[in-house]
């Protein structure tokens, strides 16, 4: 359940705990939702992580998680002491979602693999170990 | 001449604060009830409403029965004619102000024991939050908080002034300054909390909250110039020999204490301005 309401002259976004969807996701989708529907705009301020986290009553850690990836889409961005603000270019970016480009690509690899004689066991057993020898160079 | 002011004022502060406040909010506690029933705004009562009539009423009697006690403390000061033999006149304004604000205190308790009712009665899973930070400079006049901070210096510098510039541990100096940076300190931390800290009331708008924290932050602004302007005179009729005037300046700031903090949100925020729709059983987000 996605809501975004605009009450007076506050841009209020509301997170159900209860959906399944993790509610970092609810915030980066709503967060990107203002943005598409230019609810705030590029170069607004948002709140500080601790405000957001004790606003909600979530853990700080899921506010600054929501605030990472949507970093990392180029959504927002982080100006160090002063805080997060939209990106300029933050309305073009917000179409782009990371996780239909990892699927789709998964998609086309999969196929590709299966293609060959590849079991779903062994393109299993080769994902675990790729990811595991890439997080161990990156460590 | 100086008593005859000493004991108008004394009147004034039991006036102040254990009749015309009191009955102020008492007024708008009975408002709230009255206008918002139980049966019609049931999220607003996680208590049984007995509780909340008793507690008006216990209000109410304390204060009446401080204001009288006060009353007779004043009697018995003319009477006797009261000059520090008993208790040093300051000293009395200031103890009877702590039991004054009693009341107070209980009221603020309460309304921290009625929110976390109001948390765990609460069952929405649903939580909002405004994508608008929020920032010291948004609730109150850069102006007033430089005024706050040039008079704390003002009333450090004059208090070293006083000995001489002296820095010992033993002055009254040292002491001083110690006093007035803590309170800050501790005034600082309640502007923080009021930012950035955790949603007490799970129902409240942001545009009711703004008002509060506005409201807050003021009267904690206010209240920090008016304590060191107090110091600075309280250090001058000492220097200067000035004891009679002591229990005037005593009763004059614990007053305007009383007008930034209290007096402040009631004028401030009126009842019939706040959003009670959220505390209906079935209100719309």
């Amino acid at each position: 359940m996605v809501l975004l309401k605009r009450r007076n002259i506050f841009m209020e976004i509301f997170i159900d705990i209860d959906n399944p969807l993790p509610q970092f996701s609810q915030l980066i989708e709503q967060i990107k939702l203002a943005v598409q529907q230019k609810q705030i705009k590029p170069g607004d301020p948002l709140p500080s992580i601790r405000q957001l986290a004790n606003d909600l009553g979530l853990n700080n850690k899921t506010v600054a998680k929501a605030y990472r990836l949507l970093e990392r889409d180029s959504v927002i961005q982080a100006k160090g002491y002063r805080g997060s603000y939209i990106h300029p270019d933050a309305e073009k970016n917000c179409t782009v979602n990371l996780n239909d480009l990892v699927e789709e690509k998964l998609t086309d690899v999969i196929g590709m693999l299966r293609n060959t004689g590849a079991t779903d066991s062994e393109i299993r057993i080769a994902f675990t170990k790729v990811m595991n020898s890439d997080r161990k160079r990156g460590s | 001449m100086i008593e005859t002011i000493f004991y108008i004022l004394f009147l004034s502060q039991i006036l102040l604060f254990s009749v015309y406040f009191p009955n102020k909010i008492y007024q708008r506690m009975r408002y709230v009830i009255t206008h918002y029933p139980c049966n019609q705004y049931p999220k607003l009562y996680p208590q049984p409403i007995e509780n909340y009539h008793r507690f008006h009423g216990n209000y109410r009697l304390a204060n009446w029965l401080i204001a009288a006690a006060g009353l007779v403390t004043l009697t018995l000061s003319i009477v006797f004619n009261n000059k520090g033999e008993f208790i040093e006149p300051q000293v009395l304004v200031w103890l009877f102000f702590m039991v004054q604000f009693m009341p107070v205190m209980i009221i603020e308790l309460s309304e921290f024991s009625q929110f976390k009712m109001m948390r765990t009665a609460d069952r929405s899973s649903v939580r909002s939050a405004t994508l608008s930070p929020r920032s010291l400079v948004n609730f109150i006049a850069v102006k007033w908080l430089c005024v706050a901070l040039i008079t704390l210096l003002i009333a450090i510098v004059y208090s070293f002034y006083l000995e001489d510039f002296i820095i010992s541990i033993e002055g009254s100096a040292v002491f001083a300054a110690g006093i007035l940076l803590s309170v800050n300190a501790f005034f600082s931390g309640l502007i923080y909390w009021n930012l950035y800290g955790k949603k007490l009331n799970p129902h409240q708008t942001e545009a009711d909250r703004q008002k509060v924290i506005t409201v807050a932050i003021k009267s904690l602004v206010f209240i920090s110039i008016s304590a060191s302007i107090f110091l600075m005179v309280t250090l001058s009729i000492k220097e200067y020999q000035l004891h009679s005037l002591a229990p005037l300046a005593m009763t004059i700031y614990l007053q305007v204490i009383a007008l930034f903090s209290l007096g402040n949100s009631i004028g401030s925020i009126k009842v019939d301005e706040i959003n009670f729709d959220l505390y209906k059983e079935e209100s719309l987000l």
